[in-house]
């Protein structure tokens, strides 16, 4: 094999190995909405936005965070009846960019790569029972 | 200094990078959950979608419509009332991870992202034939 096309199978080889870098399942809980149902006269609703950094190893490949978008769902605690007007956001921000790109051109990339999942909506409660 | 200052520059813009938005604001509804409350459902079809976005200069310039799961499940339910149990994710599988790593040199110049969406396309069943 020629080298130029040993070089393109080793690099086959790695993106395959690699396959699935920087997934993110974002695991809902099951009354979790995109959009808004009626709301009832006695339910109340509460706008919230909560932010973590997930981390992986090997260029994406490993995340060594184990926390998924229903944990942040799930700091609201009891009496939640449904998430609406759910807006799930995975990006690199600026600090992720920072961690990933300052060093990891150089030797970080492959050690260390955050991503930040950022969940925001309206928490719908039951309000004042009906007699 | 100057140098690490320059490259803070330069990456600057870059920040929010390969950004993923799920959110959906239309008149279906999509939820991870089996069956909305107070509705009967009648089951139309399983679904599973997928969608890639290209970027240039290290996924900071997307090019085309931005990658939502969301707007993909709504896509996927056409003429019909709801997405139920629907489940979403993004990252790079194989073919992003050729193209990222491979013409693209590890994402330096372009890269590909992608998202996916899983659910049940369904008709609301009126009142009186769900009783």
């Amino acid at each position: 094999m020629s080298p130029i096309l040993s070089r393109i199978a080793v690099l086959g080889l790695c993106a395959l190995a690699a396959g699935g870098c920087f997934s993110v399942s974002h695991k809902l809980p099951p009354h979790a909405y995109f959009g808004k149902l009626p709301k009832a006269p006695t339910e109340t609703s509460t706008d919230f936005e909560r932010s973590a950094m997930k981390n992986w190893l090997a260029a994406g490949l490993i995340p060594w965070s184990r926390f998924s978008s229903d944990d942040l769902l799930a700091e609201s605690g009891s009496g939640v009846l449904r998430y609406e007007n759910l807006q799930v956001r995975t990006e690199f921000n600026w600090i992720d960019t920072v961690a990933w790109i300052v060093p990891g051109q150089f030797y970080g990339y492959y050690v260390w790569a955050p991503r930040h999942i950022t969940v925001t909506g309206e928490e719908i409660r039951s309000g004042t029972a009906l007699p | 200094m100057r140098k690490a200052l320059s490259l803070l520059l330069a990456i600057a813009p870059l920040a929010g990078c390969f950004s993923v938005t799920h959110a959906y604001s239309g008149d279906k509804l999509l939820t991870t959950d089996p069956t909305p409350p107070g509705r009967g459902v009648r089951l139309v079809r399983h679904f599973e979608a997928h969608d890639r976005q290209f970027y240039w200069l290290h996924g900071g310039f997307p090019v085309g419509e931005p990658l939502n799961a969301a707007a993909l499940a709504a896509r996927e339910a056409g003429d019909h009332d709801a997405v139920v149990n629907l489940e979403i994710h993004d990252g790079q599988n194989f073919t992003d991870l050729l193209i990222s790593h491979v013409p693209c040199v590890l994402t330096l110049i372009c890269g590909s992202w992608s998202a996916w969406a899983e659910g049940d396309v369904v008709d609301y069943v009126p009142a009186e034939v769900s009783k």
